[in-house]
């Protein structure tokens, strides 16, 4: 076998095997695991066995960041808890390194023939075992790929220019870091650089400190990659992306120059240490790829609170992440039940003071709120808020299953639910007439959008300080009015506009009776002067 | 937006002139707030000239209608242009204002017609 071409088929199984490996074992990971994770994301340990997971399962600290960005996007997961995660998938991404490191050739053998068995048995068609399955074949597709590199690459070695290329990428350890550095940004992961430089260090073709500067820089080039794949986000997702580099950078400017001071002087420090745990270069460039996720882990512990503090100002939370967030729950509270309705009655008063927000889209600019935002963000904002609600009102009688208040919660919660159901009304409503262009809206959708506004407003004035004259006014703004519509209705019916623009908005004034009578059954009080 | 105001025995009508929106609305409502606290007999808002009003501008004949009945002053709203009194209908403000045709009318109902 050609020995170029033997090295191409390795990075071909290796690159197979990876994509194999990700995509199954996340398969595997998702469903129970996941709900389980996102259940117990309160306890300490969680975020970190769940961090490491995915370190180990993605192999990307890349793809972790934005695990754990979707997790606090969704409100699963504070920041903090997030950086904790983050860290843990940094050292997850070791466990390949590691297996890489160690010379599994007989094992991969095994594995490989126990995969074919499984296939012959025909386990990759069951749906129970069909991602194991393919896990087990990308794990040894990818090691398999790695011994033909490692085999190919002694005979590399005599070929004069691929000599030359790699003894130019480690003639010294600046190029040597940034070579890593430029590598990692461009395959997105660190741990992919160190796996593919393993067998170059093994036959010699790279000296040990030189792969060691190219594990470092590499590191930090997968931290670089991260902020990059981050550039289009803002607020918290940006933060953690922020963090992610930061740190390696920090864990780099630590590693660096204890490297450098063992180089010049002989003082024994890092790399002596590392000669000293493993005999092989090979396991002592992974282990030396671990030290540095280890560091990156310490120093997110340590550093955790001015790190989140300096990305914070650095990348403050959008808008639509300060709105996604409750104002008035918090977790303790759910111990005392008066405290807990107290905060789930002001958290609802919130949300109503948004409804009018939803028609922001169809409105004026000028006449927009101040932090107005396109209605899928606003809307899937609130939406998160009142499933909270829901939630918090859920955990606060698991909390104290005797308590008396329990026609309050039954209220709280009928409440919350006219909420979402109008949130969603409104957000029909808009859609619909947003879908007709504005030139060919009758004057009646302006009106209308107007008229229901100020209705809104007058119900957020009720949401938040509820007078006996501010529910007497909401219950006669949203009293039926059957006849202006109807009325309305027959001139649309009969108008010039486009047959899908009058469809709109003949839908629209349905949903606007509709969310009228919402409206006047979203406060008990007002449902109770019918 | 212009507002002019004439004062008479029976009533102070302003008459607003232009589009009630978001960046009008607040100087409209000071006016009206201003003219309540001078207690005057009643206040009438004549619309005749008001080509458009958004929710901040429906929300000014609210809280001065509000103010005005705390006062004990009659308020009422009219003159309204079509497009503008089809904005009261749907949003259900002719339910709770006191709207008359004109100012004639509003005056005639007042106890005075007009001059």
């Amino acid at each position: 076998m050609n020995t170029a071409s033997a090295a191409a088929a390795g990075l071909g199984l290796f690159f197979v095997g990876m994509r194999l490996v990700g995509s199954h074992l996340q398969q595997l990971a998702s469903g129970r695991i996941r709900s389980l994770l996102a259940r117990t994301f309160d306890r300490p340990l969680v975020p970190p066995l769940a961090g490491f997971l995915s370190g180990a399962l993605t192999q990307s600290t890349s793809a972790s960041t934005f695990i754990a960005t979707g997790l606090v996007s969704a409100g699963s997961l504070g920041l903090a808890a997030a950086l904790a995660m983050l860290a843990a998938a940094n050292v997850g991404t070791s466990v390949l390194v590691l297996l890489a490191a160690v010379d599994l050739r007989t094992l991969v053998l095994y594995l490989l023939a126990a995969t074919g068995c499984a296939f012959f048995a025909g386990l990759d068609q069951a749906e129970r075992s069909r991602h194991a399955v393919l896990a087990v074949l990308g794990l040894g597709l990818l090691l398999f790929g790695l011994s033909l590199l490692k085999d190919s690459v002694a005979d590399l070695r005599s070929n004069p220019w691929i000599r030359e290329f790699v003894e130019f990428s480690g003639s010294n350890s600046a190029v040597g870091f940034l070579a890593g550095f430029i590598i990692a940004v461009a395959v997105q992961s660190s741990s992919i650089v160190t796996v593919l430089a393993l067998p170059l260090v093994n036959e010699g073709l790279l000296t040990f400190d030189h792969t060691i500067m190219m594990i470092y820089g590499a590191s930090v080039g997968s931290g670089f990659a991260t902020l990059l794949l981050a550039s289009g986000m803002e607020g918290t997702s940006r933060q953690l992306a922020l963090c992610q580099a930061l740190l390696r950078v920090l864990a780099a400017a630590v590693l660096v120059p204890l490297f450098l001071i063992e180089q010049s002087t002989g003082v024994p420090l890092v790399l002596a240490g590392l000669r000293h745990v493993a005999d092989s270069p090979m396991t002592q460039s992974g282990v030396a790829y671990l030290l540095f996720q280890l560091v990156v882990a310490t120093m997110a512990a340590v550093l955790d609170k001015p790190l989140l503090s300096l990305t914070a100002r650095l990348s403050p939370p959008s808008t639509a992440q300060l709105l996604m967030k409750p104002a008035y729950l918090f977790d303790e509270a759910v111990e005392d039940p008066a405290t807990a309705l107290s905060l789930a009655q002001l958290e609802h008063a919130r949300l109503v003071g948004f409804l009018p927000d939803f028609l922001d889209d169809l409105r004026p600019v000028e006449e927009r709120a101040p932090n107005a935002l396109p209605l899928a963000q606003r809307s899937a904002a609130s939406a998160s808020v009142a499933k909270d609600i829901e939630d918090f009102l859920g955990s606060m009688v698991r909390a104290n299953p005797e308590m008396t208040e329990i026609q309050q919660v039954f209220e709280a919660r009928s409440r919350v639910l006219a909420l979402q159901t109008l949130q969603s009304a409104l957000q029909d409503f808009t859609n619909q007439l947003a879908q007709v262009p504005e030139a060919q809206r009758p004057p009646f959708a302006a009106h209308m959008v107007e008229g229901l506004h100020a209705i809104l407003m007058v119900a957020a004035d009720v949401a938040r300080n509820a007078t006996e004259d501010d529910l007497a006014l909401l219950h006669e703004l949203t009293a039926e009015r059957s006849a202006l519509m109807d009325r309305v209705r027959q001139e649309l019916l009969g108008g010039g506009s486009s047959i899908g623009g009058r469809e709109s908005v003949l839908s629209a004034t349905l949903l606007f009776e509709r969310i009228l009578w919402m409206l006047r059954r979203l406060s008990p009080v007002t449902s109770n002067l019918d | 937006m212009n507002v002019t105001f004439e004062t008479a025995t029976a009533a102070t009508v302003a008459r607003p002139q232009g589009r009630l929106d978001f960046g009008a609305a607040a100087g409209l409502q000071q006016q009206l707030e201003e003219v309540i606290a001078q207690k005057p007999a009643a206040l009438v808002v004549d619309c005749a000239q008001l080509e458009y009003v958004s929710s901040a501008g429906l929300r000014v004949f609210l809280v001065a209608a509000r103010a005005a009945k705390a006062a004990n002053i009659p308020f009422i709203a009219c003159g309204l242009q079509a497009s503008v009194r089809e904005v009261f209908d749907v949003s259900g403000f002719t339910r709770i204002l006191e709207i008359h045709a004109d100012t004639a009318a509003a005056l005639t109902h007042l106890g005075t017609p007009a001059a």
